[in-house]
């Protein structure tokens, strides 16, 4: 298995035309890609089972979820592209109503039947424009569900400056939705329904070239959000807003002795709800030579914890905010994952298979003594093909 | 939190950096070096992780929502 190392053969003008797209660890490329190019992908997604021990009713099968995800790229008329995906999802399985401390301080969780049989569909259609040092995008994103409506509009760009060194990037997004809950018309699933959401959202972030062989992005995010954002499935009550902040960095680092990319990335989240959390992500991307066929291995690893919202609890209370939702409690979760591809004319053929673990006691600040069962552990299986026309 | 942001941009913003000429960008410019080697990937990934943990964001702004949360 030798290590090739194609850079080598790299001209100064092919680097020339290339050195556009590394400013920007980001989306963004300043020259329009000249190949249109098509992708599908499949992913097998399956939650572990709650243990039976802490099953208080209903299932303790989880959510397994197909999913096929297509992606149509295109350049235009040389100064713009189009970027059109469509995204199906089709889940079946239990899902958790919430969880209550029984009398011997036990968190039992109490979950929906196993007949729950559901359908996503999701699209998006992206028009940019390439500009001389720079880019201009705009997005239209649609997601439609049997109990729930999105429309989401964005508006991306990017300016490089100082000789290609620094790249500014910004982009601006909002949505609309509307929750029709299925099942019984009462409690939260009568008051839900006809609800909306919305929310506005904006980055700003800056990537710089270090040096030839790294470079770094950093950026701050906010997003607001308002409405009816109780989830009418669980029974809870949460604020009518919530305020996120983000500031994220992604570290990039060719190591060449390995012909191979480092990637680290690091995001610390913070909302007025009490959620703090912190994500921690590497991944190396390594070309590989076997039997004269170009294959690209990526191990990756992401570790996360939060720490609890304000009114979580699992306890009874007469709050006028409170949720027993597990993605509101205090926790920490482990991602390990491989991906494969084989390069072989104008295809790549993709392989992927990630675990994700977690546990309420995992997270380093934030942690309470209070049991969630609930808690996901999940596998996914992916497998995918792009093809570049000629 | 704002100061933290503030600090970070101020950092971000400091030029310490070596000036790299256009033909010193191949490796910069390798696909394994962009922000999301596998697009679908990492799109599916952010979908999933916005599902089923209790913060999103970071690196671009908030797309729209789902059922899921």
């Amino acid at each position: 298995m030798a290590v090739t190392n194609r850079i080598n053969k790299t001209t100064a003008l092919s680097a020339l035309t290339l050195s556009a797209t590394a400013i920007s660890s980001g989306a963004q490329a300043m020259a329009v890609p000249e190949k249109k190019q098509v992708s599908v992908r499949v992913t097998n997604y399956q939650e572990q089972p709650l243990p039976e021990t802490r099953l208080a009713g209903g299932s303790t099968e989880r959510y397994g979820i197909n999913v096929l995800q297509f992606s149509y790229f295109t350049p235009v008329a040389g100064q713009y592209s189009v970027m059109t995906t469509a995204q199906y999802e089709k889940l079946s399985g239990a899902s958790p109503y919430g969880s209550a401390e029984n009398a011997d301080g036990q968190t039992e969780v109490l979950m929906s039947g196993a007949t729950i049989d559901e359908q996503r569909l999701d699209a998006s259609v992206t028009g940019t424009r390439y500009f001389k040092s720079g880019t201009l995008a705009s997005g239209l994103a649609v997601s439609t569900e049997n109990d729930y409506q999105s429309v989401a509009l964005s508006l991306d760009g990017s300016l490089e400056i100082f000789d290609k060194h620094t790249t500014l990037m910004a982009s601006v997004s909002t949505s609309f939705d509307t929750l029709s809950p299925t099942g019984p018309k009462i409690g939260t699933r009568a008051e839900a329904d006809g609800e909306t959401k919305r929310s506005v959202s904006w980055y700003e972030g800056v990537t710089q070239v270090i040096d030839k062989y790294s470079t770094v992005q950093v950026g701050v995010g906010y997003t607001r959000l308002w409405g009816y954002l109780s989830d009418p499935y669980k029974g809870d009550s949460r604020p009518d807003s919530r305020e996120q902040y983000t500031v994220s960095a992604q570290y990039r680092r060719f190591l060449s002795d390995f012909d191979s990319a480092l990637h680290l990335d690091y995001r610390l989240y913070q909302d007025d709800w009490g959620v703090i959390s912190n994500t921690l992500s590497g991944s190396t991307w390594t070309d590989v030579n076997v039997f004269g066929q170009r294959i690209m291995l990526s191990p990756n690893v992401r570790y996360y914890w939060q720490h609890a919202a304000d009114f979580y609890t699992v306890k009874a209370t007469t709050d006028e905010h409170f949720s027993s939702d597990y993605r509101l409690s205090a926790y920490g979760a482990i991602n390990f994952g491989l991906d494969a591809q084989w390069h072989h004319k104008d295809y790549v053929y993709t392989i992927g298979v990630n675990q994700y673990l977690s546990a309420e006691s995992w997270g380093l600040t934030g942690g309470q003594d209070t049991e969630t069962p609930s808690l996901v552990n999940f596998t996914t299986i992916s497998f995918g093909v792009d093809y570049k026309f000629k | 939190m704002m100061k933290l942001i503030a600090v970070v941009m101020a950092i971000a913003t400091l030029s310490a950096c070596t000036t790299v000429k256009p033909w010193e960008r191949g490796y910069l410019a390798k696909d394994t070096m962009q922000g999301a080697p596998i697009a679908q990937k990492s799109a599916l990934d952010r979908h999933v992780y916005f599902a089923k943990e209790g913060s999103s964001g970071g690196g671009q702004a908030a797309g729209g929502g789902c059922g899921c949360n």
